[in-house]
Order: structure tokens, then C-alpha cells, then sequence
């Protein structure tokens, strides 16, 4: 005859193939320890009180309800049935508790402590960095606003020197240190527009930019801290995409096992989530890129073969991304080699479009050059003076460079006019609350 | 409806077995002794259904419940409030992130039992559990009514009850809501008599809220 053993917070329980008991173990009364021997339970190998119960049943046929080495097992069986039917009626008759009340506190704590532990045994690091890389987009974001705010303080005193020093980290610099018109070489203190004030107000000033000195400092840090960590927790993303795009791709999926388990398909258009339900609806265009035409493959990509190698690329990085979730082996360089040479042949292959070419080309060189996020220009800072001397910085003012409005500009896959807006940061999955990154 | 819930003006109610103590930002009525603690339909979508009507509440006292996408346990605690300390709430979750949060309700209330476990695979954590009178399932998945059965069928004791939200994004952004409702009532009415069901507009977009028992 078949014995059936399965297990609960209670103990083993082994019955037969109605759920009517045969033999049963029952677990150590302090949650902790009862804890640990459903954990020993859940492991392939027989646990202590598992192996208790196969020394006193006569039958070799024995079903567990999970995987045990040297045994089969059924999902579920009639031991696992009988037992979450009528678990207080075995606890009862075992006197293992004084009341149903008692018997409930016990589960409850049992599972409380189960699951602490496989809280404490979640994967960490890949957390580390999605929220390493919000933290960097959040404070890019303030550091631009209170640099702005810094450039209409000092204005007040000396405007020439915020248009001479365009880029934020720079200007903050100089007022950190230099600070005093009459301290900056070849200047004449009594040409500038500026009002003369105080020491006292000035050296105020010296204490905000050193404040944005530091966020600047803080920003570098978190860039060299993500280019690292990227590579020690993803190396075959890492090695196709660098540290800062795989910490992008990270933060759309939440985490390296989503993102591992994401079909291709999906990696092609995370980061471009909007655009794809729009497509869905019917009222879009089929979005070709997400994070990933950030890269550099996509930006150099002709603008006709960009769809070929988006997928492409996402093809690979769903490879590197399970190797690494996974931990498989480091295949990054050949991965990363067949990339680039599915772009060389694409380049290679491409077709003498006289006009298509040369729009591509105006497009690309019309877009901004510069890729640092160090002189960024585009906010306008939040004040009525704002609008009154805003006029002078216009000739820098650009959007952002991972704005998708400038990026798709002039690409193949978006209609004439159609106004693609920057893509949802990560919005595309469930709307439950509290969910953070 | 049930003692356990009250209502008060448009508000629905659950007596708070945990005085004090906050499960999310709800408001708190207090009437002599006793503290309620107001349902948020925002925020739970059985709220949401009861002030949309919903009537057929199969919930008591003392029952046990198997809970698929506890989340963080806003829902939850007002379950928790009606089922009592002689009742159990079994709540399964797969985001570490909402089982932090939910551990701390289930501190404050011993009836709620957090599973960091995914509920598309109950042979992982079905020797922690018991059979349970009701199933409710609120997962936002595309095979949300695949992993309702498929759970019932284990855990659901013999005339058991159900309860499901179906979120008709998850299943298929393209198609019309009411035509993914009517193809996920005719699956679950394999397993089940629908009783209600009921639309959460507003309180929810494209949301379907269905009660039923199993055959
Ligand atoms: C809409 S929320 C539930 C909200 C909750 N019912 C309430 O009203 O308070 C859906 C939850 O289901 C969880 N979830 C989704 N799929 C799951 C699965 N396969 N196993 C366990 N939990 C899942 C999500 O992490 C999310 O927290």
C-alpha cells in the first residue's frame, strides 16, 4: 500500500491514501525551532523528523508531497489534504495546544518567522542599484534647480560671470571659492551690471554653492558607484551596455530576476511602455526602442535599420541578463562583439537613399552634442525674475539629452508631426500602491 | 449585511480589533468603546464594490481565508476586523517589498499570516496553510482566474466562497473590458456560481468584481 507523508506547522504527518493517519512527528512548541524544521522539510533531503517517520512506517512505497531524493512525490497528496483539513483536530488529539487560540498563535508565528527569513534571504544588491539610480536622477533634478536658483542669487551681484560660466558645476565652483568680483582676474568690478552688496550677504551665497558643490560630488560618486556595482552584480550586461544603462534597464523591471525573466520583446520597448500601449490602442506607431535606444548601438544605427538592430540587441541583452540572473558563466565581450558586428553589417548593407541619408544626417548633427548631464540648461528657474532675465541664456538653452522628443526627431519610426513624449519612467506595471523603486 | 460591518453616513466600517493602530491612512470613527475604522473604496476594491452595491459579503466571524495578492494588507485588515481572532487570514504575496509592510500589520493583528510566496505555484507553500471557507484573489495577472482555480482547488473547503477582482488592463489592453469580464465569468463558472458581480467605476477603471461559491 502507498503511504503519503506530508508536513505543516505542527509536524509530519504520514497517512494513507484516504488521509487517515499512520504515523506523525510533531515539530519542536518554540516557533523559531519549528520554523527551522519546516525549512530542513522543504529541502530535497530528508529532514530529521521526515526520516523519524519512514523509520516507523512498515511500507517502502512512501509519496512525499514535495521533491525528496530516493522518493516520488504528488502535488498534492492525500497526507498534505488531510492535514490542512483538519490540522487543530491532529494538534488536539496530540495535546499540543491548550485551545484553538493557541493553536492559531503558533501558525501565525511559525509563518512570521518563515518569512522573515526568506525576507532576510532576498536578493539585495540589485535593489542597491535601481535605487542608486533614482537617487541620481532625483538629484540631477535638484541640483539643476538650485543651480538656477544660485545663478539669479549672484546675478544680483555679478551677472557677467553667469554668462560666462554656462556649465552649473563650474559656476558653483567659482562662487564657492572665488566669489568677490574683485577676485576674478581681468574683470572691472565697476562694469558689471550688477548691485554692490554686502560681505555678509555674499559670503551667504558662498554657503548654498558649496551645498550644490557637494550634490555635484555626490552625482560623480553615484555614477562611479553604478558603473561598479553594475559590473560585479550584472557583468554580461555590464559588458554590452555599461553601468549606467544596465542600472536603467534594472530600475524599468524592478529587479534583475523581472528583468531575466522578460522575453526580448519586452526588453526592446521597456522605458517606451506609453508608446506601446498606444500602439496597442491602435493609435500609435509600433515603438521601436525604449531604454535601449539610448545606447550607442541606436545611435549610430541607420535610421532604417534601427528596428533590426534594437531587436537585435535586446535578443542579446535577454541572454546576458539571464546569464547573469542565473549566474552563468561571463560571455559579455563575445555578446557583446556579435552586437556590434550585426551593426557594422547593417551599416555596411545600407542603401545610397540620397534624401533619406542626408535628412538622417542633418538630423543627427542638429541634435546636441553634449552628453553630460553637467550643463544642463533647459529648467527655468521658478521665480517671477526668472522670466524677466531668462532672455540671456536662451542661446544655450536645449532640452535635456535623454529626452525623447529630441531623440526621435528625425527617426525613421516616428510619424511626421507625431509628438512622441518622453517615455513613462517605469509606470507600466501594476497599479498598486505603495510600490516604490 | 453582517454585524461586523457597519455603515455610517455613505462610509462602510469594520470595529477595529487592533485599537490604535493604523493598517494604512483610513479613518477612525470612535463610538464609545469601540473603534471604527472606515473602508476605504479608493484603496480596496471590496470597499469599492460594497458601495457599489454589493451586498453578498460571505464573510463571518471565525472564518479562514486564503488571501492571493495580500499586497501591503489594506483589504486584508478589514478582513482581519471581521474574522476575529478566532479566524485566519492566509496571505500570499511575491513582492518583498509589500511583505515588509504587510509583516508590520501582521504584528499588530496575529490573525493575518504573511507568505513571501508566489501564489501561481502553491506546491512552494502549501504545508504552511490550512483549508480555508473563502479564497480571495486580487493578483492584477493576466491568468488571475487560472490562478484563483487552481488555488480553490487545493485550499477551498466543499461549498466554499470566492471572491476576485478582475483588472481588465492586465488581461488584454486592447480588447473591451466587458468582453474580457464575460470570457473570465464564463471560466470561473466552471468551478463556480457566480452570485454578484458587480463594475468598481469609478472607484477603479476597467474593473470587475465577482462573488461566488464553488459547485
Ligand atoms: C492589486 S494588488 C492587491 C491589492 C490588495 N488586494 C488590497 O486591496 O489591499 C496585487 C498584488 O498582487 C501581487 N501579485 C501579483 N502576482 C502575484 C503572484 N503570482 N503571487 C503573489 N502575489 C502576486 C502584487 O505584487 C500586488 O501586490
Amino acid at each position: 500500500m502507498t503511504i503519503y507523508v506530508s508536513f505543516s506547522p505542527i509536524g509530519v504527518f504520514a497517512s494513507d491514501g484516504n488521509g487517515r493517519e499512520r504515523a506523525f512527528v510533531s515539530f519542536p512548541k518554540e516557533p523559531e525551532l519549528a520554523a527551522r524544521a519546516m525549512q530542513d522539510c522543504m529541502q530535497p533531503k530528508l529532514s530529521r523528523e521526515e526520516s523519524e517517520i519512514a523509520s516507523k512506517l512498515k511500507e517502502k512505497d512512501v509519496l512525499f508531497e514535495i521533491k525528496k531524493e530516493g522518493y516520488k512525490h504528488e502535488f498534492p497528496n492525500p497526507a498534505g489534504d488531510a492535514l490542512r483539513k483538519n490540522m487543530i483536530l491532529i494538534a488536539e488529539k496530540q495535546r499540543l495546544f491548550k485551545n484553538r487560540m493557541e493553536f492559531l498563535s503558533f501558525v501565525h508565528a511559525v509563518n512570521f518567522e518563515l518569512s522573515k527569513s526568506s525576507m532576510q534571504k532576498e536578493p539585495v544588491n540589485d535593489k542597491l542599484i535601481v535605487h542608486a539610480i533614482n537617487a541620481l536622477d532625483e538629484i540631477e533634478r535638484t541640483t539643476n534647480t538650485l543651480a538656477m536658483r544660485l545663478r539669479e542669487w549672484y546675478g544680483q551681484y555679478f551677472p557677467e560671470a553667469g554668462y560666462k560660466l554656462s556649465d552649473n558645476k563650474a559656476f558653483s565652483e567659482y562662487i564657492s571659492t572665488t566669489l568677490y568680483r574683485s577676485d576674478v582676474r581681468g574683470a572691472e568690478p565697476h562694469d558689471s551690471l550688477g548691485s554692490d552688496i554686502s560681505k555678509e550677504d555674499l559670503e551667504e551665497i558662498r554657503v548654498f554653492a558649496k551645498k550644490i558643490l557637494e550634490d555635484f560630488k555626490a552625482r560623480e560618486e553615484l555614477e562611479k558607484y553604478i558603473e561598479m556595482k553594475s559590473k560585479k552584480v550584472c557583468p554580461n550586461t555590464h559588458a554590452i551596455l555599461g553601468g549606467m544603462m544596465s542600472a536603467r534597464l534594472l530600475a524599468h523591471a524592478g529587479s534583475l530576476e523581472r528583468l531575466a525573466k522578460f522575453p526580448a520583446s519586452t526588453i526592446q520597448i521597456l522605458g517606451a511602455e506609453r508608446a506601446f500601449f498606444r500602439f496597442k490602442h491602435g493609435t500609435g506607431s509600433s515603438p521601436k526602442h525604449g531604454v535601449i535606444f539610448n545606447t550607442r548601438y541606436l545611435q549610430s544605427a541607420p535610421r532604417d535599420k534601427k528596428g533590426k538592430i534594437a531587436r537585435i540587441l535586446a535578443g542579446k541583452l535577454s541572454i546576458a541578463l539571464k546569464l547573469d540572473f542565473y549566474g552563468g558563466e561571463f560571455r559579455g565581450d563575445s555578446l557583446k562583439k556579435s552586437v556590434d558586428s550585426a551593426l557594422l553589417s547593417q551599416k555596411s548593407s545600407m542603401r545610397p537613399r540620397p534624401q533619406g541619408h542626408s535628412s538622417f544626417n542633418s538630423a543627427v548633427s542638429n541634435r546636441p552634442t553634449s552628453h553630460s548631464h553637467h550643463s544642463n540648461h533647459s529648467q527655468k528657474p521658478r521665480t517671477s525674475e526668472g522670466s524677466k532675465t531668462s532672455g540671456f541664456r536662451s542661446g544655450t538653452t536645449h532640452r535635456p539629452t535623454n529626452n525623447a522628443d529630441t531623440r526621435d526627431n528625425g527617426s525613421a519610426f516616428v510619424k511626421p508631426k507625431q509628438n512622441v513624449r518622453p517615455p513613462a519612467k517605469g509606470r507600466g506595471r501594476s497599479a498598486c500602491k505603495k510600490r516604490r523603486k | 449585511m453582517i454585524p461586523e460591518i457597519q455603515r455610517f453616513g455613505r462610509d462602510f466600517a469594520t470595529r477595529s480589533i487592533a485599537p490604535r493602530k493604523k493598517a494604512y491612512d483610513e479613518r477612525v470613527l470612535r463610538k464609545g468603546r469601540d473603534e471604527w475604522r472606515v473602508w476605504d473604496p479608493k484603496k480596496s476594491k471590496l470597499g469599492a464594490a460594497m458601495q457599489k452595491g454589493l451586498t453578498d459579503v460571505p464573510l463571518r466571524r471565525g472564518m479562514k481565508i486564503l488571501y492571493l495578492g495580500i499586497s501591503t494588507g489594506t483589504t486584508a485588515s478589514h478582513l482581519s476586523d471581521i474574522v476575529g481572532f478566532e479566524g485566519m487570514i492566509y496571505g500570499i504575496e511575491f513582492s518583498a517589498r509589500m511583505v515588509r509592510d504587510l509583516m508590520q500589520v501582521s504584528s499588530q493583528r496575529k490573525n493575518i499570516v504573511p507568505i513571501l510566496a508566489d501564489a501561481r505555484m502553491p506546491e512552494n507553500w502549501a504545508q504552511r496553510v490550512e483549508k480555508v471557507d473563502l479564497v480571495y484573489c486580487d493578483v492584477a495577472q493576466r491568468d488571475q482566474s487560472e490562478i484563483l482555480m487552481r488555488n480553490a482547488k487545493v485550499f477551498l473547503k466543499k461549498g466554499g466562497h470566492m471572491m476576485i477582482a478582475i483588472k481588465a488592463r492586465s488581461i488584454d489592453v486592447a480588447a473591451k473590458p466587458r468582453d474580457i469580464f464575460v470570457q473570465e465569468k464564463q471560466k470561473l463558472s466552471k468551478m463556480f456560481n457566480i452570485t454578484s458581480d458587480v463594475n468598481l467605476n469609478p472607484f477603479e477603471k476597467d474593473h470587475a468584481f465577482f462573488v461566488g461559491r464553488m459547485i
